[in-house]
Parts: structure tokens; C-alpha cells; sequence
């Protein structure tokens, strides 16, 4: 049985090949530290913060950039996710945020954003980008190419493809 | 068929030795019998299911009060070892709350393992905004840079400093080393060998422990969008050097062990410090599964006693010792937790408030107190609270009483975590002698515990902590209707007739710890309505429940 995990570490799998360094990936159920802040919830029985499933980093002709993916089996289950993404990106707080934690300093990973830069810059102007995955095949639903003007990818994976141990020189 | 292992074939054996049941994820127990040599090929996962149906019998009373995220067994379904993987920092709650998992395990006497950040990497908003304004906007660099230092040590007013006449971080730092004090505005005759001890560890790394680098002045606040957020070091602290203790004296029973995820300044902004594995060559199988680190990967953070091996790698030659059941309590990990190392004895003096006057734990709405029984039941009876004599009297033998005290206005918010690990902190800590922690399901007090719980608001009519929680759990594994019995001869009837694990969680760990719960109603202008239950200690002290009594029974393992 296919489970979301496997998608998640198929999509971490695809990203890696693309050339993207993954900063962190959060399992589902388990713990993550790449928390983003929400705004003050009105229900308390919502979470406080974001945990995007895959948060990976790239640098493409001298330009950082930032994807966020969120996972699942099924397309079909992916509406939440797509208001999650739509929120976080009409929140400039929020988007700040992600850049803030993926950023370069002298003591830091070698491949970061220019926060200090990208600080005196408009949010619609920050290098994110999302990303939907999900098993071929498993329902209809019409996924966005941009949110709110930030690009937006989809990533299907077959069977095969899932496998866990289809794993390939991914250093 | 072993549906949705990641764990290739060559390592799933046909015939198992062992079992690693996990309550967690896949991906911890796939990374347990991945790096165990004793697992690797021999173990295969066993998911417990939400509602432990699968969990064999063997194995539930270590399930019995709360769920820890990895049990080995032999094929037999002897317990070997438990395990809890946090990556949760240490500090507030995050870390106690898990506590009656290996509460459990130590009164079973079957060894455990913790791994968590003991010390940790924090981001965070800040709590003065202006004042980081200010800094960043200071217009002199060496200036702002000294300020930003300052607010990485603990307690200095770096602009009066500055002003007395320190005006660099060289010059500060000496001054520290020194000991210095009277220029360094916050800091005084008591405080400045704490700030010594902040700069020997953080700052200049010394001692055979390797403590977190201090963050660099230049990534202590950042502004992010229209708040400020701050980056520091959170070091073991009331509640954590509480826990840390706790470990340290469970471990006279069985060996009870913290191991600490070891945190780098390198990844301080992607995972507040912390390292997991990202791809592993020899196992890809845990690749990109937000994993602890691998054996070796991390720091040897713990140089003395000539070891020189890191911390996962410990963990494992400890877990294989478990499975071998040739552990032995050992030095060198008791000094990891005990005092000296991350906390600082005097850190006690914190854990809770001696009173002479009962009256005092009103002044604060949730602490830890310390008084004479005596002083505490005639503070009931001065409430009009009716307490039978009999029960009264089991407490004669118990001069003190520790009273945990807290605050709900929350009716909807259940009192599970983080009270359930909390409470069995206090248990081990503040109500036993540590001769008597031998046995724990005996609960041999030296000090009562009293559970207190104050409503207030919506709560104060709404929540149903305790009696509500009681009566329907009565209503449900009791047939008999009108039984006319109050909230505690309905309670002695669940103890003597429930397992442990049947209790909701929310008031399970309460009266399994608890010589008393008392709750206050505070429903203005009546006059404050009050619940008072005696738990699972007191219980067995007066001989009106007994170890045959399901629930107490449900606790141990069958030897």
C-alpha cells in the first residue's frame, strides 16, 4: 500500500535529481522543525504554525530559490494543501519567514538566500515557489500553476516510481 | 508480506528475533534496526495500533499510562528496551510530559532510552521589540555589534554597559573571565558566575563537555517582515534540569538514559540547530525521513572519561547492551544528567516553594509548593471542606505535602499533557525518598502529593476534571444504575476493576501520582465549590486497593 511518505520521499527523491538541496523533510506524523508562524488562530484547536512536507533550496544562473511541497496520495486530497499554499502566500509575514530561515550566514550552509536583501524587497518579489505531489492516477482535481504569482508545480509519480528502494546516486 | 517497509529484503529476516513496536513512525524503528548491530537483520517493526488491540499482553503495562515511541522485544515478546526520540526542545514542558512513559519502564525495571536536545538552539519572537529596533539601528558598527553580543550573554544591559565604559566584546569577555561585575550593568555579585559559566561553555568552549556555540551577534535578531525575532541558547533550566534529575535518580533502579541530540550553529536558521540524516549511501532506505543523526555523524560533544564516541554511537552500544541484557549502570552517562554538567545544583532551590502559611500558593497562579499536611488539611477544613476521618488519618504518617498547583480557563482543554509527565516527575522527585523508589508501583511516600486544579472562567462550570471524568467512566464499565456512591467509591470501584490503560488519558497519570486531587471551582460571587479525590497512593496506603486490583495489576509486567 502506498502511503504518503512514500510520496514524500519519491518527491524529495525528484527535487534532489533537479538539482535542489533539501533543507528538511517532515514525515507525516512525525516531528519538524521548520515551523512557520501563522497569524493569531481564532479556533485554538488549529495549528499555530505551518509544516510544509518538503522545504528545499536551489541555485539556478546566480538566483537562490525556495520550494515548499506538500504531499499526498491521492490528487484528490491535495484541496486542503492548495488553501494552505494560498494562504501562506498572501501572507507576507509568512513568506518572509521562509526566507529568513533559509538564509546565508558565515558560520551557516554554504547554499543560502541573501536575507538582507531580500528584506528590503516586496513579498511578491521573494524567490518561493510551491509544489503539489501525488500518485498518477488518483482522482481530478484542476491544481494551480501559480499562487498568487509564486510558481506552482506538480510532481505525479506511478507505482513504480514510488518504490522506496528505486533510489539512485542522489549525492 | 511486509507491506510498506522501507527496509530492504536482505534485512527483513523470515524468521524474526526480535520485534521493534513503535507508536510513533515507521521511519524511527526502520532507523533503530538499521543502525543496532544486534537488530540489523534479526528485528522486523510492529506497528502498535491507535487503540494498542495488536499490542500483545506481554508488553501493555508499558503502555499502560502513556505511549512511548519505540519498544524492542524478543520474539518472545519480552520487553528488552524503550525508547522516546524528541526532537522537541527540552525546555518548558516539551520534555516532562513524556515522563510517565518511562515511569513505566522503571517500575518494570526495564531499561530506557531518551534522545533530545538538551540543550538547544531557539528562534523566537522577541519580547522587546523597540529595544531590537534600536539596536539594529545603531549607526556605529562596533557599537552594534557589541550590543547584539550582550544580548546573546545572559542579563546584560549592553547600552549601560556601554556607557560605563565596556565598549567591546574582548574587553566584556575579559571582564567576565575575571569576574569583574560592577561595569556590566545587570549583573551582580550573584549572578556573574552564572554569566562566567555562560562564556566558559558557550563562548569560549572550554571543559570536556561541547556545549553550542554562542550565536554570532550578527544573527541574534533579525527583522522579519513586521516582527522581530531573536536566536539564543536555551540551556537546561527549572523544568529541564528537573527531568534531567529525574534520569538521574531512576537510573539507582534500572538504567534510565538521556543522550543528547547534539546541535550545530551550521543549521541553526533551517532546523534550529538540529541534524538529521539527509541521505545515508549505505541505507538510502532512511533517506530524506527527517531521521536522527546516523552513528558518528555528529560531534563527540562528551570528551571525558577518554571516550570518543559520539552520542547516537553510545546510544546504540547501549540499546545492543540492552538487547544482550548486559547493560550496567554506568558513570559516565550519569554524569551527563546529573548536576554539574548542564544544570547547576543550586537550580533545586527553584523546583518549588517551601510555605509556612497555605494561604501563600494563592499569590501565583500555578507553582510548586512544599507545606506541612497539617497545615494543608486545616486549610481544607477552614474551606469547609468535609474530609472523612479515616482517610485523614493515612496521611499522619506523611509530615510534608508537595502541592502541584495549575490554572485552566479552558474548559475544553483536557489536563493530559503536559500534567500526565509532569505529575510523574513529581512523583519520583518531591513525594519519595530515593531509597523507596525501589518499587513504584508501592508508592512509598516520604511526602504526599496533592494535585491541585483551579478553575476559573468558563472552566470553573464547564470542565469536567475530576468527578465529571469519573462518573462517566463509571457510567461506562459499570452496569448497575443508581448506585448511590460518590465520585471516590466510584473510583475504587474502576481501580479495583479497570486496567490502567482504560482511564481516559486525561485523568489517568492524576490519580495514578496523585495522594490527592483537589480541584477549585471558582464561580463568582458563590463561594468557591470544591472536588477533592484520593488517588492511587493514598489508596494503597489504606489497604482499599491492593496489587491483585486490575488497575494496579495492569501496571506490571508478568515476571
Amino acid at each position: 500500500m502506498i502511503t504518503e511518505e512514500y510520496i514524500t520521499i519519491a518527491a524529495a527523491q525528484k527535487l534532489i535529481k533537479e538539482g535542489w538541496e533539501i533543507i528538511l523533510v517532515h514525515p507525516p506524523d512525525g516531528q519538524g522543525p521548520f515551523t512557520i508562524p501563522k497569524p493569531p488562530q481564532n479556533k485554538a484547536i488549529e495549528r499555530a504554525s505551518n509544516h510544509p512536507d518538503i522545504v528545499a533550496i536551489k541555485k539556478e544562473y546566480e538566483r537562490i530559490k525556495i520550494i515548499l511541497v506538500e504531499c499526498k496520495v491521492k490528487k484528490c486530497d491535495l484541496k486542503e494543501d492548495i488553501e494552505k499554499f494560498k494562504n501562506l502566500a498572501n501572507n507576507p509575514d509568512q513568506l518572509y519567514y521562509i526566507c529568513f530561515r533559509c538564509q546565508k550566514f558565515e558560520c551557516g550552509p554554504e547554499l543560502g538566500v541573501d536575507y538582507d536583501e531580500l528584506s528590503t524587497k516586496s513579498a511578491s518579489e521573494l524567490p518561493i515557489e510551491f509544489a503539489f505531489a501525488y500518485q498518477e492516477n488518483t482522482g481530478s482535481l484542476e491544481l494551480p500553476t501559480t499562487i498568487s504569482g509564486f510558481p506552482c508545480q506538480e510532481f505525479s509519480f506511478t507505482e513504480t516510481e514510488i518504490s522506496p528502494h528505486s533510489t539512485t546516486s542522489m549525492e | 508480506m511486509h507491506e510498506n517497509f522501507f527496509l530492504p529484503s536482505e534485512l527483513i529476516p523470515n524468521d524474526p528475533e526480535y520485534f521493534v513496536w513503535y507508536t510513533g513512525t515507521l521511519g524511527q524503528a526502520e532507523w533503530l534496526i538499521s543502525y543496532s548491530r544486534t537488530l540489523r537483520g534479526t528485528a522486523v517493526p510492529k506497528e502498535c495500533r491507535p487503540d494498542l488491540s495488536n499490542v500483545p499482553e506481554a508488553i501493555m503495562p508499558l503502555l499502560s499510562l502513556d505511549q512511548p515511541d519505540l519498544i524492542v522485544t524478543n520474539k518472545k515478546n519480552d520487553p528488552l528496551i524503550l525508547i522516546e526520540i524528541t526532537e522537541q526542545r527540552a525546555f518548558g514542558t516539551n520534555a516532562p510530559q513524556r515522563v510517565a512513559r518511562f515511569w513505566s519502564a522503571v517500575a518494570n525495571r526495564i531499561p530506557s532510552a531518551y534522545i533530545l536536545p538538551v540543550e538547544s538552539y531557539q528562534i523566537e519572537k522577541s519580547g522587546n521589540p523597540l529595544k531590537m529596533k534600536k539596536i539594529l539601528e545603531e549607526q556605529d558598527v562596533n557599537k552594534k555589534r557589541f550590543l547584539l553580543f550582550c544580548e546573546t550573554l545572559l542579563r546584560v544591559n549592553g547600552e549601560k554597559t556601554y556607557r560605563n565604559g565596556i565598549t567591546t566584546i574582548e574587553e566584556l569577555k575579559e571582564r567576565i573571565r575575571r569576574g569583574e561585575y560592577k561595569q556590566i550593568a545587570g549583573i551582580t555579585e550573584h549572578t556573574i558566575t552564572q554569566l562566567q559559566q555562560f562564556v566558559k561553555k558557550f563562548v569560549d568552549g572550554e571543559g570536556e563537555t561541547v556545549h553550542l556555540q554562542n550565536i554570532p551577534p550578527e544573527e541574534y535578531c533579525h527583522r522579519v517582515g513586521n516582527t522581530y525575532y531573536r536566536a539564543y541558547i536555551r540551556k537546561p533550566e527549572i523544568t529541564e534540569s528537573m527531568l534531567l534529575e529525574w534520569f538521574h535518580v531512576c537510573s539507582t533502579v534500572v538504567p534510565t538514559f538521556v543522550f543528547k541530540w547534539h546541535s550545530e550553529l551550521k543549521y541553526l536558521f533551517r532546523t534550529n540547530g538540529l541534524t538529521h540524516i539527509m541521505y545515508d549511501e549505505e541505507n538510502p532506505f532512511l533517506s530524506y525521513r527527517n531521521l536522527p543523526p546516523k552513528p558518528g555523524q555528529n560531534k563527540v560533544v562528551h570528551t571525558f572519561c577518554g571516550n570518543n564516541k559520539d552520542e547516537i554511537e553510545l546510544f546504540f552500544n547501549f540499546v545492543d547492551a540492552c538487547i544482550h541484557r548486559e547493560f550496567s549502570n554506568d558513570f559516565f552517562r550519569k554524569k551527563v544528567m546529573r548536576a554539574g554538567e548542564y544544570w547547576n545544583n543550586e537550580l533545586r532551590t527553584r523546583w518549588f516553594k517551601e510555605i509556612e502559611d497555605i494561604r501563600d500558593i494563592d499569590l501565583v497562579k500555578s507553582g510548586n509548593f512544599s507545606c506541612t499536611t497539617q497545615n494543608f488539611f486545616d486549610f481544607l477544613e477552614s474551606q469547609g471542606v468535609e474530609i472523612p476521618q479515616k482517610y485523614e488519618d493515612s496521611f499522619q504518617v506523611l509530615e510534608k505535602s508537595h502541592i502541584y498547583k495549575i490554572f485552566n480557563a479552558a474548559p475544553h482543554r483536557g489536563l493530559y499533557d503536559p500534567y500526565s509527565g509532569n505529575l510523574a516527575v513529581r512523583d519520583i522527585l518531591f513525594a519519595r525518598e530515593p531509597t523507596t523508589i525501589e518499587d513504584l508501583t508501592k508508592f512509598t511516600r516520604s511526602k504526599s502529593l496533592v494535585f491541585l486544579v483551579d478553575f476559573k472562567g468558563e472552566s470553573a462550570t464547564k470542565h469536567r476534571f475530576i468527578y465529571g471524568l469519573i462518573n462517566r467512566a463509571f457510567t461506562k464499565y459499570n452496569n448497575q444504575k443508581d448506585t448511590g456512591w460518590n465520585e471516590q467509591e466510584k473510583l475504587l470501584w474502576l481501580l479495583k476493576n479497570i486496567k490502567i490503560h482504560k482511564f481516559t488519558k486525561d485523568m489517568r497519570c492524576h490519580i495514578v501520582f496523585s495522594d490527592i486531587i483537589l480541584v477549585r471551582r471558582f464561580v463568582t460571587p458563590d463561594p468557591i465549590k470544591y472536588e477533592v479525590i484520593f488517588g492511587v497512593p493514598t489508596l494503597l496506603r489504606m489497604g482499599l486497593i491492593d496489587e491483585r486490583d486490575a488497575s494496579i495489576e495492569s501496571m506490571r509486567l508478568k515476571t
